[in-house]
């Protein structure tokens, strides 16, 4: 009992002494939960941005082939064109689309650093030692029993004690303690290197949102509202079909523009989420933090003791 | 002035050029007045300013992406380094299973070497 209360006050004093000192900050549950956070705002966020440009390319065709459709046929030269401009019409669409392919692609990034600091946040490693310390702790225990069959027990010599459950306990404990500290490390190098870059390329983002691609879908409503008046005053009447056509375009101008609207408002977030764990991570250690890294620390042993404890029944 | 916010202002400035001339043409259009021939001349020349407009928008988008592209190439490095870090982790968490193999190789080695006596 006495020797109990001993090695908890020891290691109560080497947990504390660890984490005051400084030199071994451990990945603590705020942290990790701040990490969620990001990965949330980063959720699908980098094919948001390339979808109003999508819907510009298939408006801006319904808008060329309406323009084709308002040429007076009667004149042999209007048929050629009209072949031609149906041409262009399609190949401007595909460049629009290829713009919108490269956007998804230049923020897929973000995706994967997002999904990257989850895992290097995640328990995967010290689950993965915990397999590992168990099943040391089963071999060595194994090991011994076979020896003291083998050498010991012929020799009538006293068998040895199976220490298989310490050794995991040991095992777990101290290396789990490092895989914590260096997740924490890690998680703060990062971050920050990435701070900088994180804002950058989402105020690009909002930019590119706002000014460049909003401005574009409502000059080309004005532009599509033009030419729907021009091909209805000449051609008198118009068909469902095309009617329908054309519905179908304002409403998806409509909603270009809202997207437009929420992915850079998703900019914003992600920025914010992003620049919230950074200060989290880079802030002077308050007691607070000093108090959660010794629980996180204290999680870790608290793990240790119920291996060995699994390890010696 | 920046030599790339140069170029942007003046592919935005040429644009909205664009843009107005199309307008423009675009009124002549529904003049009533206009014989076949007429017609046929402001239709090609709206086209071809539409066709001009596009590509202009295109260019504009195009050079805001590469900008994109440019700044998650920063983090395409940093990226990299965590995947490093990451195996890195795995392996410390991995190197005890290749310890615990190790040692129930030798309870194996001691079972066999047992039963044959050599013990």
């Amino acid at each position: 009992m006495r020797k109990d209360t001993l090695r908890s006050v020891v290691g109560a004093s080497i947990l504390a002494g660890c984490v005051l000192g400084g030199g071994c900050a451990v990945l603590t549950k705020s942290q990790v939960q701040e990490v969620k956070a990001f990965a949330r705002a980063a959720e699908n966020y980098g094919t948001l941005p390339g979808q109003p440009i999508r819907v510009y390319a298939s408006v801006d065709r319904v808008d060329r082939v309406m323009i084709v459709s308002a040429r007076n046929f009667s004149e042999p030269d209007a048929r050629e064109k009209g072949w031609e401009e149906l041409q262009k019409a399609n190949a401007s669409s595909s460049a629009f689309e290829a713009i919108a392919t490269q956007t998804d692609r230049a923020l897929d990034i973000l995706n994967t650093y997002a999904e990257l600091l989850i895992t290097l946040t995640s328990d995967q490693f010290t689950d993965s030692l915990e397999t590992g310390a168990k099943a040391l702790g089963t071999s060595l225990d194994q090991a011994i029993t076979r020896y003291n069959e083998g050498v010991r027990q012929p020799k009538g010599a006293s068998p040895l004690g199976l220490i298989g459950g310490t050794v995991a306990a040991v095992v777990r404990g101290g290396v789990g303690v490092g895989i914590r500290h260096r997740q924490a490390r890690y998680l703060k190098a990062y971050v920050t290197a990435a701070q900088p870059v994180m804002g950058d390329l989402t105020a690009d983002v909002r930019t590119l949102m706002t000014n460049e691609v909003l401005t574009a879908v409502n000059e080309l409503e004005s532009r599509f509202k033009d030419d729907f008046k021009t091909a209805a005053g000449r051609r008198q009447t118009m068909s469902l079909d095309t009617l329908e056509s054309v519905a179908d375009a304002q409403e998806q101008i409509r909603r270009a523009r809202e997207l437009c609207h929420s992915a850079a408002t998703a900019a914003g977030k992600f920025s914010a989420a992003h620049a919230r764990l950074a200060q989290d991570l880079s802030h002077r250690k308050t007691l607070e933090s000093h108090i959660a890294e010794i629980e996180a620390l204290a999680d870790e042993i608290k793990q240790a003791k119920k291996l060995r404890s699994e390890l010696g029944k | 002035m920046p030599a790339n916010n140069l170029t942007a202002t003046m592919q935005a400035n040429t644009r909205e050029l664009v843009k107005t001339a199309r307008e423009q043409v675009g009124q002549l259009r529904d003049l009533p007045d206009l014989n076949p021939k007429q017609q046929d001349a402001v239709d090609t020349a709206y086209s071809l300013l539409v066709d001009l407009e596009d590509m202009l928008t295109q260019r504009e988008l195009k050079s805001q992406i590469q900008a994109l592209r440019a700044k998650a190439g920063e983090l395409s490095n940093i990226i990299t380094s965590m995947r490093k870090s990451i195996d890195e982790l795995k392996r410390a968490a991995q190197a005890v299973d290749t310890a615990a193999k190790a040692v129930g190789a030798l309870a194996e080695i001691l079972a066999k070497a047992s039963s044959a006596g050599i013990l």
